[in-house]
């Protein structure tokens, strides 16, 4: 490897560390990036689970939904959150359950399910490059999102 | 009820669910950029090399282990991914750290996102970590060898 290739390839060692007001601008920057990218997410959904709050259409839903997610101690309207936390984003999913008022048990297992596994198709893209399949890993995310979410549904009193 | 007055409850709802979400996301990025300008986590990360024998990975493991863990998988996986070049660590340990790291990343942003749900943060992610290191842990026992012991390392590491 030549010498102007490894530079290019690890700036963080070269770099000298420290804080500057860069850092500060960099950070705001990016921040506000991040917050326009997820009400783009947000907005729609809560909107949407709001309006149809009000019409028996979420909750028919729910009742599909509810002998799977019951089985982790989830309400079946929570089933739009859990979808789109899987396919899409987490910040879909924090959209999809804003308006749902989960009790503090049921906001954890609905975070600990989707921290586990959420944007299965970008991630599973990314893990790609870490030599294992991709569909192997992301079937070990979701079978230990639902074991782990079972035994905290069960342990934690309600 | 009419659709008028529900549309503009959930506008009310999303403006205010989306100011919570600025309160919280803008300062942890700017936390994190903070760390990052300070290179605290990779000098911070080398702590944890004894550590990787759990996962029975050799010392280099912990960089893009601590990495992708604070900072996200996108980050930690250019960092493994140098770390395979480098050939300091071969595909399967590779495959280790990602299995590892795609059940249990970026530790600071996405959970405290969902605090904001009413979910506990301590606990869900005290039991992210140990739902990870216990299937890692598992799968690495299967994956790749015992690591050698301490007098034989010392011996390598000479060669």
């Amino acid at each position: 490897m030549n010498p102007t290739e490894m530079d290019a390839s690890r700036p963080s060692v070269i770099e000298q560390p420290g804080v500057s007001k860069d850092t500060f601008v960099r950070g705001c920057s990016k921040g506000l990036k991040t917050v326009w990218l997820m009400s783009k997410f947000m907005v729609p959904l809560i909107v949407l689970v709001t309006v149809l709050g009000k019409t028996p259409w979420l909750a028919m839903l729910g009742n599909a939904f509810a002998p799977i997610l019951g089985f982790i101690g989830l309400p079946g309207e929570a089933s739009v959150g859990i979808l789109l936390g899987l396919a899409v984003n987490l910040y879909a999913a924090i959209g999809a359950a804003a308006p749902l008022d989960l009790t503090v048990k049921q906001a954890t297992i609905f975070a600990f399910f989707l921290l586990i596994s959420h944007s299965l198709l970008i991630e599973g893209a990314i893990t790609k490059n870490f030599g294992a399949p991709a569909w192997k890993l992301t079937g070990l995310r979701l079978l230990t999102s639902f074991l782990f979410a079972f035994l905290l549904n069960v342990l934690w009193p309600n | 009820m009419d659709i008028g007055a529900a549309l503009l409850m959930g506008a009310q709802n999303a403006f205010y669910q989306v100011g919570k979400m600025a309160l919280i996301l803008i300062p942890i990025i700017v936390f994190l950029e903070i760390l990052r300008d300070l290179h605290i986590v990779q000098r911070g990360s080398r702590l944890f090399a004894p550590v990787m024998g759990i996962f029975r990975l050799p010392g280099e493991a912990a960089v893009p282990m601590v990495v992708g863990l604070v900072f996200g998988i996108l980050y930690g996986a250019g960092v493994l991914i140098q770390a395979g070049k480098d050939g300091s660590l071969n595909a399967k340990e590779m495959t280790v750290i990602g299995l590892f790291l795609s059940l249990n990343h970026a530790i600071i942003e996405d959970p405290l996102l969902f605090t904001m749900l009413g979910a506990n943060y301590l606990l869900m992610q005290a039991l992210r970590l140990v739902a990870s290191v216990l299937i890692t842990a598992l799968f690495a026992m299967w994956l790749l060898p015992p690591l050698p012991g301490p007098a034989h390392e010392a011996a390598q590491s000479n060669s």
